[in-house]
């Protein structure tokens, strides 16, 4: 079917009659209610918030600030212990007792509305670039570009891998893999997958794919292809587990991979390999939000002839933090009785196998892998929390080893929800977006007592933080020249904010760059963003429809663009790389270079 | 009424693509009418003047969008029973048409966009990306997995 049918065939959707006249009489009751509650407001303020519980048709008003209808539920919804099953008899009886009854749950919506975003959930990504574990670089001076990685040591997947000789990047029609010279010299098709690919790890002489098999049902494939035959690498072994693909991490020899499943009545064991997973293996995190079940692997990639070992867990998980004994995965969850968000927080022990030990639930939506972090046992949480009035609140938690909530912070911020966070030793950088768009400095020495100190205020938002040595952060996001009332504008272009952090008490804007009418993939995660030697690569779309990158310096307290380079083949640029000093931009089959002064 | 004029402008323009884009959420008219006041109550009471006819036709989508993922939220439960059961007994089309609403009411909402925006509102994967905020890469993802997932044959196009 194409556009025209399609257009042709919704144009059969019939308005009943008279649709134009009560949508007209609904606009007019709204103004007349709007006057009348207007005037409300400015006798009794209380008398709003009651009118506001009820918003039927005065959504559009503008709210009161600074009145709170605080819940009465605890902010930690107490958790018992992982429920376990002694026999398949036990856990089908546990399924069925829970789930069947609502059959609404048993639907391919249940697991992917958790969070919806499942290869790209990986949303963001970064670290200290100098210190990837050195198996991962054959080259010995390691001038090529790599993945941005959130905590050392732990290899996050990529669409793009770069080894310092051939450049591995997933375009449309599969792995393509390029030389130095930008020439074509393997591909693996994407055929391979009956699906689609989703990810890359570059590993040895090993290439780590991973996508989905949707033949009978939803399957998460990895397979390992031996780079030795460059031209035509051959896959030396197989996996597949049940569920779409979420996310994944390489430490070590090691890679787990994490997929979501959706348990149906006749379907309730996920499976590895072929096989139904043992009832051993499967758990459950005390009162599920979600039939999803989360399926997790532990593959050596040095041995792949030894078992691997998969657990599953119902209750899902679409965003990962991962450092290197501990793998987080969050979901969130709209209650509808309670009319509440929540997040549930997965802790699971990595080694040779999997093992889940903790879960919390918060009230609050997790932004994605990088509001999360642990340091000396504790784990810290930025959360946007809604209320009761739609108003977005800005929350950080500090949890024990076992996940209890020892310290929070409350209301960083009200009317404004998180877009970025990073952690820096006992500093967390917050900034949030909606009315007034601050970077927060947040001091947490004290896990019991973690407390604001200071904040700078910016318009548009920064959505990729990297912190530059103690003293300053690069803030890559949007520019927005629209100040709209509601979080409806179009954003309008590429902005760069370099901060002074040197005194957390009175952080400052030192220097900002805008590009109108731009995007970058770099906005949208912070994988797309590669470090080269002290300065950034970006990818670009620049507002000429040419694809290109930026070369970002900063000097002192500048920020100094150093190469803007647009290339005339692509329309924009998805990736960026680059070995030695010849950055690559590259976009579905297209690859293009430049050469750096 | 204060603006009249301007309500039945916005109205005959874009009141029925909306309703249309509404249904394809929800499959059902009780609460695609609900769903068009919403917006229509928001375009006229929106204070900022559009910058061009572009701006404002993608605004009402952004908002629409907006409106249905709220109200999905809120019915999660009820959702399911309503896009399999009433899509049927409402809606009077061809069967091709019947077919095509509830293959696209089985989606996940996050591939409904995409997939409305594209086929039936015409905008580039560019346009989309900006309207939902996410990267093109993204929506050209979605929009594969989302033709995978339909049971119905929609053409890919080469530059989307």
């Amino acid at each position: 079917m194409n556009k025209e049918e399609f257009r042709q065939l919704i144009d059969e959707i019939e308005p009943e009659s008279n649709l134009e006249q009560r949508m007209l009489e609904g606009v007019h009751t709204h103004q007349k209610k709007s006057r009348k509650t207007r005037n409300t407001i400015l006798s009794i303020c209380m008398v709003l918030v009651v009118l506001l519980a009820v918003p039927a048709y005065i959504s559009g008003l503008p709210v009161p600030r600074g009145k709170e209808n605080e819940r009465t539920i605890s902010d930690e919804i107490s958790e018992d212990d992982f429920i376990r099953f002694a026999s398949k008899k036990e856990y089908e009886k546990y399924v069925k007792d829970n789930f069947v009854e609502e059959e609404g749950d048993f639907s391919i919506f249940s697991g992917l509305r958790a969070k919806g975003n499942f290869a790209y959930a990986v949303e963001e990504a970064a670290v200290d670039y100098a210190a990837e574990d050195t198996a991962l670089n054959p080259s010995s001076n390691e001038n090529f570009g790599q993945t941005y990685l959130q905590v050392e040591g732990v290899d996050e997947a990529d669409t793009l891998k770069n080894d310092g000789k051939y450049i591995y990047y997933l375009g449309s029609s599969g792995v393509r893999i390029y030389d130095k010279n930008k020439k074509l010299v393997g591909t693996i098709s994407k055929d391979d997958f009956d699906g689609w690919i989703a990810d890359l790890f570059r590993y040895k002489e090993q290439l780590i794919v991973i996508g989905s098999d949707n033949n009978d049902g939803q399957k998460t494939k990895v397979v390992v292809y031996d780079l030795n035959h460059i031209k035509e690498p051959k896959s030396v072994d197989t996996f597949v587990q049940s569920g779409i693909y979420t996310n994944s991490r390489r430490i070590g020899d090691m890679l787990y991979v994490v997929s979501n499943m959706n348990i149906f009545p006749g379907e309730i064991y996920p499976k590895a390999n072929g096989k139904e997973m043992p009832v051993e293996d499967i758990c459950c995190v005390p009162n599920p939000d979600n039939k999803s079940t989360v399926v997790v692997s532990a593959i050596n990639l040095t041995d792949m002839s030894s078992k691997k070992c998969t657990k599953a867990i119902v209750g899902a998980g679409s965003e990962v933090y991962c450092n290197q004994d501990n793998m987080y995965l969050t979901a969130s969850h709209y209650d509808y009785k309670k009319d509440l968000i929540t997040s549930t927080i997965l802790k699971i022990k990595l080694g040779k196998e999997v093992e889940f030990v903790a879960s919390a639930k918060l009230k609050g939506e997790i932004h994605n892998q990088y509001s999360l972090d642990e340091k000396d046992g504790y784990l810290r949480v930025a959360i946007t929390e809604t209320s009761d009035q739609g108003k977005d609140i800005c929350n950080l938690y500090v949890l024990d080893e076992n996940l209890k909530t020892v310290g929070e912070l409350k209301k960083i911020a009200v009317d404004e929800s998180i877009k970025a966070v990073r952690y820096l030793g006992n500093v967390a950088y917050v900034i949030t977006y909606e009315e007034t768009d601050p970077l927060f400095c947040i001091d947490l020495k004290n896990p019991k007592n973690p407390k604001i100190l200071g904040s700078v205020k910016i318009s548009g938002f920064s959505s990729v933080l990297m912190p530059i040595g103690e003293d300053q952060v690069l803030g890559i996001g949007y520019y927005t020249q629209n100040e709209d009332y509601t979080d409806l504008e179009v954003q309008e272009g590429v902005k760069l904010v370099l901060f002074d952090t040197s005194d957390k008490k009175h952080p400052k804007v030192l220097d900002t760059k805008v590009y109108k009418d731009c995007y970058s993939e770099a906005q949208y995660s912070a994988k797309n963003v590669v470090l080269y030697g002290d300065d950034y690569l970006i990818p670009m779309q620049y507002n000429t429809d040419q694809g290109g990158l930026l070369q970002i310096g900063i000097e002192g307290d500048k920020l100094n663009i150093k190469t803007q380079f647009a290339t005339d083949q692509m329309v924009t640029a998805m990736k960026v790389t680059y070995i030695d000093n010849t950055g690559y931009c590259l976009c579905d089959d297209d690859i293009d270079s430049t050469t750096f002064k | 009424m204060q603006g009249k004029e301007q309500f039945k402008r916005i109205y005959d323009t874009y009141g029925e693509m909306l309703y249309r884009v509404a249904y394809l959420y929800t499959g059902n008219s009780y609460d695609s009418e609900d769903l068009l006041q919403e917006v229509l109550i928001k375009y006229m009471t929106r204070i900022l003047p559009f910058r061009d006819d572009e701006h404002e036709k993608a605004w009402l989508l952004r908002v629409m969008i907006n409106q249905s993922k709220n109200l999905l939220k809120k019915s999660s439960k009820k959702e399911q029973k309503l896009s399999e059961s009433e899509l049927k007994v409402e809606d009077a089309g061809t069967e091709q048409h019947l077919d095509l609403v509830s293959e696209i009411g089985k989606l996940p909402f996050e591939y409904k966009t995409p997939i409305i925006l594209y086929y039936y509102n015409d905008y580039s994967v560019a346009e989309i990306a900006n309207i939902m905020k996410i990267s093109p890469s993204a929506v050209k993802m979605r929009l594969k997995r989302a033709r995978d997932m339909l049971k119905i044959h929609l053409e890919g196009y080469e530059y989307e």
